[in-house]
């Protein structure tokens, strides 16, 4: 049964999912409106658990970096530093980011010490201070006063609220500028890279050397001044024509490639996702 | 005799560096032509009838943001002032505060309704899977918007869609890798009969030649297509001046930046054909 089970449910929503591509989809609009395929309802309802799987999987993902983290900080491991400020880092915005998302139910001393007020300013020049539980298109809720009470204040009372969440000033002052920073060092390594490794070797490392400078001078305004106007046309003709066909054969090859993979799943001949 | 190809890759570094410097510090407007990829995707957009929905993707994170930014900012500005309605949602978590940030700065200076004109519905777990989830049905796939925590039902901009993607006539992806594009084309394009263009980073843009015209009827190629598509929305948009001369300017250092690797790139040749020839010598 170890086995049979999960073949049996990797064949049945395998062909679940086939079946709901080739079914009509739902169209309120159309004369005679066409309801929704019960295959379709199907589909929609393993997307959902996919979906969750995928979000669990981030949990698992978050388990396992501590259980490694943990343990190479508890053996002073060379990086341990690094490791800790990883962790401490993660769950502190784990903390903010959950706290922010459940205002509404949070005590109020929690909230005040997680959570950044916003500033209600109304209409008269008055203001309060509170935090956002939900606005619909006539009002705005918010918990205000001392004991965070939710009140509700109709939308043309209010001139402006502003937002200052601390998770968002954690994200532009430290996660925009440092992987800002990360990709931005690739055009130093590029260019060490291409002058160590891009070698005229072989026919085929020749024509790549070549197609690559082509391309690159093509990309650049300043290719076209250098060759009158030679190199943006080259390089199109690489892209349009050469590129094109080379990619499209690649992808039909590897598409057809997946579907005999897919149906080998389907059909439960294929069984590597079970270590067999 | 030590080999030039030995050199201290700090040179290089040091080299870039200055070249990157010294040419923004001299960096010239100028106009560039426009591709026909970049004329396709404004087009695109130009031809939709005024209150069409468009669905825009953010599909990218910080990293990529030097690339992407200039064109969703571009691209919100011409779907805003073309008088399109604008349904955000976000397959990379990281993406959302780029949304707000850039709608709460442009949508008021079109005037434009938050609920009725743009709606924001922020990230979604589940990369592909989402995406054809939101295909199949947006509303069962998020619950509440982003911005202000609101039941779909009560978002007026929402109720002229359905299951299917029914109701919007265009998908746009600002698209940094995976998940981005050519998943939308699969998950979505395809199967519901919907128009997509895309921006995209360099290293993706090669891969989306193939798809063009048929699946994706334009496309932005990083940050090149960016500045050919900012002096084309900055035809009719003035607040897009600042930035499409500003992308001109980048374009003199990317210039001279593609100038210096295609120059180490044969410095380094010839360098290696001469070691080598001395050796057998």
């Amino acid at each position: 049964m170890k086995r049979e089970i999960p073949i049996f449910l990797t064949v049945l929503c395998g062909l679940l999912i086939t079946i709901s591509f080739f079914a009509p989809t739902s169209n309120p609009t159309a004369i005679p409106p066409v309801p929704a395929s019960p295959w379709q309802a199907v589909n929609a309802e393993l997307l959902e658990w996919a979906k969750i799987l995928f979000a669990v999987a981030f949990i698992l993902g978050i388990a396992n970096l501590f259980r490694i983290n943990l343990k190479q900080i508890a053996t002073r491991h060379e990086d341990w530093a690094y490791k800790a400020v990883l962790l401490v880092s993660m769950t502190a915005f784990l903390v903010i980011g959950l706290a922010e998302i459940h205002v509404k139910d949070l005590p109020p001393s929690v909230l005040r010490l997680l959570v950044p007020a916003r500033t209600i300013t109304f209409v008269d020049g008055s203001s309060v201070e509170g935090y956002l539980v939900e606005r619909t298109q006539v009002t705005a809720t918010y918990r205000t006063g001392a004991g965070l009470e939710p009140r509700a204040f109709l939308l043309t009372e209010i001139a402006n609220d502003t937002e200052p969440t601390f998770k968002l000033w954690i994200y532009n002052k430290f996660f925009v500028p440092l992987q800002s920073t990360m990709f931005s060092l690739l055009a130093f390594y590029v260019a060490s890279a291409a002058f160590r490794a891009f070698r005229a070797r072989s026919i085929e490392a020749t024509l790549l050397l070549v197609a690559g400078c082509i391309v690159m001078l093509g990309q650049v305004p300043i290719g076209d001044e250098l060759t009158g106007g030679y190199a943006s046309r080259a390089q199109a003709f690489l892209m349009t024509y050469v590129t094109k066909a080379g990619l499209r054969a690649i992808i039909i090859g590897a598409t057809l490639g997946g579907l005999a993979t897919g149906l080998r799943i389907v059909l439960g001949i294929e069984r590597s996702y079970l270590s067999e | 005799m030590a080999s030039p190809l030995d050199i201290d890759r700090r040179w290089i570094f040091l080299a870039m560096g200055l070249v990157v410097v010294v040419m923004y510090a001299l960096g010239e407007t100028e106009t560039i032509p426009v591709s026909e990829y970049v004329q396709s995707y404004f087009d695109e957009i130009e031809s939709l009838p005024e209150g069409s929905i468009v669905m825009l993707s953010a599909d990218f994170d910080p990293a990529s943001a030097a690339e992407i930014e200039p064109m969703y900012i571009a691209t919100i500005h011409h779907l805003l002032r073309h008088n399109l309605r604008v349904i955000n949602v976000a397959t990379w978590p990281a993406a959302p505060p780029f949304t707000q940030k850039y709608f709460s700065e442009i949508a008021p200076q079109y005037g434009k309704v938050y609920g009725v004109d743009w709606v924001e519905l922020g990230y979604t777990p589940g990369d592909d899977v989402a995406m054809g989830l939101i295909g199949q049905s947006l509303k069962s796939t998020y619950s509440t918007d982003d911005r202000n925590h609101s039941p779909l039902r009560d978002i007026p901009l929402l109720a002229d869609v359905s299951d299917s993607f029914r109701g919007i006539s265009l998908l746009v992806s600002a698209s940094a890798g995976y998940p981005g594009i050519l998943e939308w084309i699969a998950q979505v394009g395809g199967r519901y009969q919907v128009p997509v263009i895309c921006g995209t980073t360099a290293v993706q843009t090669t891969a989306l030649f193939a798809y063009y015209p048929n699946q994706l009827k334009g496309f932005l190629g990083a940050f090149t297509g960016a500045t050919q598509y900012l002096q084309l929305v900055g035809e009719a948009t003035e607040a897009v001046h600042e930035e499409r001369d500003e992308d001109q300017r980048r374009m003199l250092v990317q210039s001279w930046s593609h100038l210096l690797i295609i120059g180490l790139i044969a410095f380094g040749n010839v360098a290696y054909f001469l070691g080598r020839r001395r050796a057998t010598r």
